[in-house]
């Protein structure tokens, strides 16, 4: 700790003989991703995530879903400090979002920006530093330190404000103690305000201490209204741990605060799946009023960095699909394969209502595979050793008590112990153990639009269908090593009437030049129409003979298309596509990256038969682990 | 034949009576499901995640009824014959020794079959008439029919987080069972458990079972198996023996659940934010 502080303040009392500015090393957020999407699932119980944003570089903040975090922190010489302060900066982000303070900031500051905000940064701050160190006591030398580099990094700052002389008098004060009312106001009154006001400031201490963020919100706005607030002040400097409030993202009334309790459990989602809420999850601060029925597509990440990505305009809507019974006309369904769909708001099945036509793969240079190959070499030769485990076995177990056949070998040697007066043995049998796998996949790839854009928005990351396509081709090399047989369909499409299926595999074609060079032609479509897709899987796999039949889900959203198929419509659509190949007999397992998934995937999928990959780029391996799990024997 | 040299005979299973009372903290209304279900000669199955409860209450439950439990670790190899008895060569002559499932019901013991989906299906077949209202048992080489005691009862134990499609029970076995569901208690019951089981102090408790709720918040996120009651209980061993509560907690909870890298990175930050070094 000493060590610490004394390199953060160089040239400082402390330390006469420390070295001038010590070159510091950046740590980028891409090196954590990984595990900070973890630990922010963790401690916020799913209910928000972590994305790195040019916009953060100044300090992180939240708009209630999303923490958004610096792409890389260059303060420190030692990258475990940076790594620290990313830890810091997510959990205090999640306790900013889950317990009340952004409510209580949303309500009254928009409109008072400048000194006023600054004041309320500096209380509120310092009430969730120390409900952080309440809540998770294994960050307070973390807290402290950074604390501690928050003043350090203070001393240019010039001029004396009262928020600033505030700030700087909190932070001062060890996390471990009440805090000192008389050096409060003392800070506040060398800062120019007037003893009336500042004799406020001994309400300060009790305040802070309240696990409501409601007490020191009441007494930071009454202490705002009495500094004055220029206009064109300029904005304070961050503390670089510490989240910041963006009033403008707050701007919506908040409904209601989900207590620390209420998301740091799991044991919500151990119930029974319920059907999801029609708004996303997250924490209701930032969310646009939405029913069921109004027919917002809600692609993942629309345009922004997406190649292909699809405009998602009013305009191009038709009416909802309940409120427009026309069966599909002679024309629609030439050609196609029709299935059923259900309609939940009606508890009926609606007759051929979808026709699913098979697309054309785009074939072409297997090149982009084989780089994924060259670069990845030992990834797949892992993939397969770990795949050889899983082949079928005979296993002979000799001398056993009980068996199929008599032991030989055991009953000729039990003979001449007996001649020679020894014990007799009992185990004279042995049995043939048979591990058949006959096992049928029908791994169905999610193709929307979605899946063209950036990972986290990012033109510098991949796009999300590159992940998939190196996912697929992980899996196709592994399966290499068994007799699995599997198929592998895309899909998207654009209303009911055209629900498009890419069969980039069938189930009775190898794997060679003609798939991988399907795989490397995959391109997103438009939108997300599950229920089609898995209809037609699962007659697929119900036609090839096999003991175990698995359809998988790859995909990056909730069910969507722009006829009406959006909201709980798709869900219950897809819910009960599901239900069908359950009940005859077709597994099904989904893989996602939608972190927002928790929401509907324990209603579609049922609760352990989906996984949320947190980390996009991890798709890839998580694909044929996934299957991998799900088939050992 | 004495009932020790019958266990010898199986190397799956043990029978023991359940003379003292083990320790069990009711969560819900368990107990009185359990009893109500034994009193109507109804097989229970104890459904639930690793390590969240279910051998205990059982051994609780045997020792409230008075009946000696017979408990067999299921696993693919066993047979059928593993669970009626066989006849074994013994010099010139062949002797018939019960399996466990058949001794439990001979002496109207409690039968538990412990993790039934590592059984292989044409095992767990043998099961059925017995959990029918006729509650009988056919020895096919002895050529008897045993007729199931009242005091008999079948007792099987199924973790619904097995994620192997090879693994599952198949419907035809679920339905012959009352299904009690164990969940992770809730925080003050875990605290009270691990206070109990390790004589931690409640504080120190009280972070083991926050860091495990905070674990299992990450169970659709692809942890195998979320952080049990067992390993809170491991950890809390550890600490009482001195083992510093980041170190424990890395030791039996962090390595245990997982083997990926990132996820063990992830949960042991889990560690750190709850367990100050």
């Amino acid at each position: 700790m000493q060590r610490w502080l004394r390199r953060l303040r160089p040239g400082g009392a402390a330390t006469p003989a420390a070295p001038a500015t010590p070159a510091t090393t950046a740590l980028a957020f891409t090196e954590v991703e990984g595990v900070l999407a973890l630990y922010v699932t963790a401690l916020s119980g799913g209910a928000l995530r972590v994305m790195a944003n040019a916009g953060a570089a100044r300090g992180a903040y939240t708009d209630g879903r999303t923490i958004f975090l610096p792409p890389q922190i260059d303060l420190f010489p030692d990258p475990a400090d940076a790594r620290r302060l990313y830890r810091v900066m997510t959990a205090w982000g999640v306790l900013q979002a889950t317990t009340g303070y952004l409510n209580a900031a949303a309500g009254a500051l928009v409109d008072h920006p400048g000194a006023a905000l600054a004041l309320y940064e500096a209380l509120a701050g310092e009430w969730l530093d120390r409900r952080l160190v309440a809540t998770w006591p294994g960050l307070a030398a973390d807290l402290t330190r950074l604390r501690a580099d928050a003043l350090a990094r203070r001393d240019g700052v010039e001029a004396m404000t009262l928020p600033e002389a505030l700030l700087r008098a909190l932070l001062t004060a060890p996390l471990a103690r009440p805090l000192d009312a008389a050096a409060l106001v003392e800070a506040a009154a060398r800062a120019g305000l007037d003893a009336a006001t500042a004799a406020r400031l001994a309400a300060v201490p009790e305040a802070l201490a309240a696990p409501d963020p409601a007490a020191c919100r009441a007494l930071a706005l009454g202490l705002a209204r009495a500094v004055s607030s220029p206009p064109g002040a300029p904005a304070p400097a961050p503390v670089p741990y510490r989240a910041r409030l963006r009033p403008e993202l707050l701007r919506r009334p908040a409904v209601a605060v989900a207590s620390e309790e209420t998301t740091a459990t799991a044991d919500d989602r151990d119930r029974q799946p319920k059907p999801p809420r029609a708004t996303p999850r997250g924490l209701p601060i930032h969310v646009e009023a939405r029913t069921p029925e109004q027919l917002v597509p809600r692609e993942r990440r629309p345009s922004a960095g997406g190649r292909q990505a699809v405009q998602l305009s009013i305009g191009d809507r038709e009416p909802p699909v309940t409120f427009q019974q026309v069966p599909l006309t002679a024309e629609e369904k030439a050609g196609a394969e029709l299935f059923d769909e259900w309609d939940y708001l009606r508890r009926m099945y609606l007759p051929e209502w979808c026709a699913v036509r098979l697309r054309r793969p785009r074939g072409g240079s297997t090149e982009p595979v084989e780089r994924i190959l060259r670069q990845h070499r030992p990834l797949v030769t892992r993939l397969k050793q770990q795949f050889e485990a899983l082949r079928p076995e005979r296993l002979r177990l000799t001398r056993q008590l009980d068996g199929d056949e008599l032991d030989l070998t055991a009953i000729v040697e039990d003979h001449a112990d007996r001649r020679a007066g020894a014990a007799p043995a009992e185990k004279l049998y042995s049995r043939t153990l048979e591990r058949e796998r006959n096992i049928a996949l029908g791994c169905l790839v999610d193709l929307s639009g979605s899946t063209g854009a950036w990972i986290d928005d990012d033109p510098r990351n991949d796009q999300v269908i590159e992940v998939t396509r190196r996912a697929l081709v992980f899996l196709c090399e592994a399966l290499t090593v068994l007799d699995d047989r599997y198929a592998i369909f895309g899909f998207t499409g654009g209303t009911r009437k055209r629900c498009e299926i890419t069969v980039v595999k069938a189930f009775d074609e190898r794997y060679g030049e003609t798939v991988k060079g399907r795989i490397a032609g995959l391109a997103p479509g438009a939108y997300t129409r599950i229920g089609p897709a898995v209809r037609y899987t699962t007659r697929a796999l119900l036609q090839q003979p096999a003991r175990v039949r698995l359809l998988l889900l790859i995909s990056d959203g909730r069910p969507n298309d722009f006829d009406g198929y959006g909201g709980r419509y798709g869900i219950e659509d897809t819910r009960r596509a599901l239900i069908e190949a359950r009940q005859q007999g077709v597994a099904t397992f989904a893989l996602t990256i939608d972190a927002e998934a928790r929401d509907y995937m324990p209603y579609m999928f049922g609760r352990s038969h989906y996984v949320v990959v947190e980390d996009t780029p991890a798709l890839a391996v998580r694909l044929a682990d996934v299957y991998r799990r799900l088939t050992t024997q | 034949m004495s009932s020790e040299q019958q266990e010898g005979r199986w190397p799956d299973a043990s029978i023991a009576e359940v003379a003292e009372e083990p320790y069990y903290l009711p969560v819900g209304d368990e107990v009185e499901i359990f009893e109500a279900a034994y009193a109507r000669q109804l097989p229970v199955m104890l459904k639930g995640p690793t390590g969240v409860g279910k051998t205990r209450f059982l051994r609780y439950m045997a020792h409230r009824l008075g009946r000696p439990l017979v408990t067999v670790a299921c696993h693919d190899d066993l047979t059928a014959s593993d669970l009626l008895g066989r006849y074994l060569v013994r010099g010139d002559e062949t002797v018939w020794i019960d399996g466990p499932l058949t001794h439990a019901v001979r002496t109207g013991a409690i039968c538990y079959l412990d993790e039934i989906v590592e059984a292989r299906k044409d095992t767990t077949v043998v099961i059925h008439p017995l959990t029918d209202d006729r509650r009988r048992l056919r020895l096919e080489k002895t050529g008897e029919v045993l007729v199931a005691p009242p005091e008999f009862l079948l007792v099987v134990s199924y973790n619904p987080g097995y994620q192997s499609l090879m693994k599952n029970l198949k419907p035809s076995t679920r339905q012959r069972f009352v299904a009690i569901d164990f969940h992770f208690p809730p925080p003050a019951i875990e605290t009270e458990i691990v206070v109990h089981e390790t004589g931690l102090d409640r504080a120190t408790a009280a972070a083991l079972v926050k860091l495990a709720g905070l674990i299992r918040n990450l169970s659709d996120s692809g942890l195998d198996e979320p952080a049990s009651t067992r390993l809170l209980v491991y950890a809390g061993h550890l600490i009482r023996s001195g083992v510093a509560p980041r170190r424990a907690c890395e030791l039996a909870i962090a390595a245990p659940i997982t083997d990926d890298p990132t996820v063990q990175a992830a949960v042991r930050d889990l560690v750190a934010t709850v367990f100050p070094a």
